[in-house]
């Protein structure tokens, strides 16, 4: 699992709000870290794993959705920010995201 | 336009369009897609060529809501709306018709069985297909585990089924679950005119001739196979001689 640097998060902002934009139809610029994906960008659950499986081909990953589920259910993640946020750690932890807790 | 539980039926041409319609993840409802006296109804007609299934949204079908699922403590109450949801893909896939999955967005579950049934899958890039099943301690519940070996062999679906591992769109191409990969925005739109060029200039005669063969393929021996066919092409020309005389 890689080490998070900068710019790895400005990559993973980068494709979470390119994301949203291109898949909730709406201008780039409308979106911001408080901006919440079921509420304003009328997005659903599953987004986010389609959005994993973007960073999965980018970073070579290895992971069980499972475990990011058993995670989410505990953390949802409601905003760009806290999407963000989940990804890098994703990113960085894997299938052990579950033992941060 | 029909409404059956949460599918729409409209025609394009000599087309039959079914459209899962409960946004956004397009779950079931219950453990229904539509009932079959509605299917049948709808796809009863001597008109009709082709049937795509599509979702109305970002997403195909998601499956079954989970929560339904282990609400349910009646055991025989269960394995009768199971009974009667398992006729659905088999319907689907007995159709004398070619019928066309275009799938976008995810595609878990009773979703992929679904999509199982059909003759012809086309999918956008982005697809994630999955039986995730297994993660809830149970099997898929409409013969997926049945129909995918079909598919792709033991080996693998015993990977994808056991491990509930998620497949994306070049994994599936490749592992021959899907036939086709397109840019979401032009699945629906390939797949209507896939199936118009493949039955358009075809009487509904050998469409059906051609769909019962393909069937039987599935179901019967390789001989019992083929001496339907030979019947079926027998039937064929002899409709034809038939027709030529009545003209002249």
């Amino acid at each position: 699992m890689p080490v998070i640097t900068q710019e790895i998060r400005d990559a993973v902002k980068e494709i979470v709000y390119n994301f949203f934009s291109e898949e909730c139809e709406v201008d780039r610029e409308s979106i911001n870290s408080e901006t919440k994906i079921i509420e304003e960008l009328e997005g659903d659950s599953l987004m986010f794993l389609e959005l994993l499986e973007i960073f999965k081909k980018k970073y070579k990953l290895d992971f069980g959705v499972q475990s990011i589920g058993q995670y989410m259910v505990k953390h949802p993640a409601e905003t760009v920010a806290k999407v963000i946020d989940l990804t890098l750690l994703v990113i960085e932890h894997g299938d052990k995201i579950t033992e941060l807790d | 336009m029909e409404k059956s539980v949460i599918s729409e039926w409209e025609r394009h041409g000599c087309i039959g369009v079914l459209t899962i319609n409960n946004p956004p993840q397009n779950y079931l409802e219950g453990f229904q897609l539509a009932l079959l006296e509605d299917l049948k109804r709808w796809t009863n007609d001597a008109s009709l060529k082709g049937m795509i299934i599509t979702g109305k949204g970002r997403h195909f079908c998601a499956g079954f809501d989970k929560e339904d699922l282990f609400k349910m403590t009646n055991r025989e109450l269960l394995l009768e709306e199971l009974r009667k949801n398992n006729a659905i893909p088999y319907y689907i896939e007995e159709l004398p018709i070619p019928v066309v999955a275009a799938i976008a967005g995810v595609c878990f579950g009773a979703g992929l069985e679904l999509a199982l049934s059909c003759h012809i899958r086309v999918c956008s890039e982005k697809v994630l297909l999955s039986f995730p099943e297994t993660g809830y301690g149970i099997i898929p519940g409409l013969n997926g585990a049945i129909r995918l070996p079909g598919k792709i062999g033991a080996c693998r679906a015993l990977e994808m089924v056991l491990a509930g591992k998620i497949i994306n769109a070049d994994e599936a191409l490749e592992l021959g679950i899907v036939d086709f990969v397109l840019p979401s925005k032009k699945v629906f739109d390939f797949s209507l005119s896939l199936l118009e060029k493949t039955v358009n200039k075809n009487s509904i005669d050998v469409i059906r001739s051609i769909m019962k063969s393909v069937n039987n393929t599935r179901k019967m021996p390789f001989e019992a196979a083929t001496e339907k066919e030979t019947e079926i092409f027998a039937n064929l020309v002899f409709a034809r001689h038939k027709m030529l005389q009545e003209r002249n």
